[in-house]
């Protein structure tokens, strides 16, 4: 979506609109020349509406809060000591599932992609399991594994498992089998192919599955928490959606939004940087 | 791996649909055992033929079809409205470019934030139940379709907006007879991606402040601890999402026929 390669629909002059007037068509092109003012402008005048909206008394702030009292309860959440055991238990959670997570999908998916009738054989059970809604299985998880931190950990591994197993999976059976077969032409042993061809190779899908992985095990989490938890953010956020205190939960659903959006950005960073290599 | 398939045994094993028959039923029966092996309870883990039998027993006993048509009905229009709105705000993206930096940072958050962080507040806006759970399966379901329609409709060759100019198209015939066929692989991808998050969102939507729907009856079955009828209604979401997985994917094959023909 970058703004250079864009190709522009509207080049070409319409007889009727080349009649138009002249002023508002120039701002209106210039303002497509610049996308991070007319984004930041639009983000700002919908915070601005709502302000309005709400100090009008058009929105009702016990609902729709305000953006000034969103800013108060983080500033009162941020000085306050409430927020820290959450962030831990959350934490906690987040990075044993999702590195459970990654290393069990990574290990599976190179067998079942590497070697057909086992991928085949799984092939019907693992599209199935992955086209469910998998946060339908954590009550039983409850059941299973109590209401702590158990239960929010298989449930992180779960999401983030069946994001990674389906790109390495389908990273290890698109490398190129030209590549693979020079490989064997030069009698390389099957551990030089697997470290040299097929792990190369399949990385930048598997880079996929992580980012893809790891907004499923923030969602997973979040939601995990906010149907039963003992603490953690979504607890929090469930805890103040009783007590209709939208500031506070509008607040914390910004703060995880912000850290899922830099961290997704922060894995496609690296993403982009270990597939430069390939030729597009 | 060529002498294997030689083998009689081997050859039949390399059709893929008998693998995959073969793979199913190992699953199952491999779950089959398991409780029995672990010596487990069956209302620790049920094993797939006590699954079955209650599912049956809560379809007699008329539990399930009333439920069904909930899940169904928020779902199909979950769906249609993402499809709807979103194709028509991703048209607008793709043709103004100003609407597109505009929309960006709308469309940045709901695919960043966990949506269900804001179930709470959805459900003190349009209240409990039906229209809370079809409005969070929506903002799920409506994010890549927008953003598929928006690159898709970016993606349509100038030359063929040329042409269409050349013929004196007015803007709308431009919009039905060169960008929406051009786009429509991509819209089609995005709905497709739609099809597996307004699911998510219809059914956690239920599990979290509803009365009725399969995610619903989750939720009560559990909190009761009843793990077999809970697994029960796992395997019906499970079958609804594969039957619809499975019907789009032969819809949108049958949809992009031409383009297959025209290669």
């Amino acid at each position: 979506m970058s703004g250079s390669t864009v190709i522009t629909p509207t080049a070409p002059p319409v007889p009727d609109q080349a009649a138009a007037p002249a002023m508002g068509a120039r701002v209106w092109a210039q303002l497509g020349e610049r996308p991070r003012l007319v984004r930041t402008a639009s983000a700002l005048s919908f915070i601005a509406a709502w302000q309005v909206g709400s100090m009008t008394g058009f929105l009702d702030e016990r609902f729709y809060s305000s953006p000034t009292a969103v800013a108060a309860a983080g500033a009162e959440l941020f000085t306050g000591t409430d927020m820290l055991p959450h962030v831990v238990t959350t934490g906690t959670e987040l990075l044993v599932g999702y590195g459970l997570g990654v290393v069990a999908a990574v290990l599976v998916g190179f067998v079942l992609g590497y070697y057909r009738v086992i991928g085949t054989l799984a092939d019907p059970v693992v599209m199935a399991l992955y086209v469910t809604p998998r946060l339908a299985i954590y009550p039983v998880l409850v059941i299973w594994f109590g209401l702590g931190l158990g239960s929010k950990i298989v449930m992180v591994f779960l999401g983030t498992f069946f994001m990674v197993l389906i790109n390495t999976i389908s990273g290890v059976k698109d490398v190129d089998p030209s590549l693979i077969r020079a490989a064997r032409s030069f009698m390389a042993p099957r551990s030089f192919i697997l470290r040299k061809v097929m792990i190369p190779g399949a990385i930048p899908s598997i880079m996929t599955g992580l980012r893809q992985g790891f907004s499923q095990a923030i969602i997973a989490v979040i939601t995990a928490e906010m149907f039963v938890s003992l603490s953690g953010m979504g607890n929090l956020i469930s805890t103040y959606g009783q007590a209709m205190r939208t500031d506070a939960l509008l607040f914390l659903v910004l703060l995880v939004s912000s850290f899922a959006y830099l961290a997704i950005r922060g894995l496609s960073a690296v993403e982009r940087r270990l597939s430069s290599w390939r030729p597009s | 791996m060529n002498a294997v398939l030689e083998h009689p045994v081997g050859r039949a094993l390399s059709s893929d649909r008998s693998l995959k028959v073969l793979g199913v039923a190992l699953f199952f029966g491999a779950w089959e055992l398991l409780p029995w092996v672990l010596g487990l309870d069956s209302f620790v883990l049920p094993p797939p033929s006590v699954i079955v039998v209650t599912l049956v027993n809560e379809i007699v006993a008329g539990r399930v079809t009333e439920h069904l048509l909930v899940t169904m009905a928020e779902y199909g229009l979950a769906l249609g409205l993402a499809a709807v709105i979103g194709i028509s705000l991703g048209m607008l993206a793709g043709r103004v470019r100003v609407f597109d930096y505009a929309l960006e940072p709308f469309v940045w958050f709901l695919y960043s934030t966990p949506l269900t962080a804001i179930y709470p507040l959805l459900i003190l806006w349009v209240g409990l139940g039906f229209n809370s759970v079809l409005l969070i399966a929506f903002l799920l379901a409506v994010v890549p379709v927008i953003v598929n329609t928006t690159v898709g409709v970016k993606n349509v060759p100038e030359p063929y907006l040329r042409v269409g100019h050349s013929f004196m198209a007015d803007r709308w015939q431009l919009l039905r007879k060169v960008v929406l066929p051009g786009s429509f692989p991509l819209v089609l991808a995005g709905i497709r991606l739609a099809t597996g998050r307004a699911l998510t969102g219809v059914v956690i939507g239920e599990m979290f402040g509803a009365n009725a729907g399969l995610g619903f009856r989750i939720a009560e079955n559990a909190a009761r601890i009843r793990v077999p009828e809970v697994f029960a209604y796992l395997l019906l979401i499970v079958a609804f999402g594969v039957v619809v997985t499975q019907a789009f994917g032969a819809l949108e094959a049958r949809l992009l026929r031409y383009q297959v023909r025209a290669r």
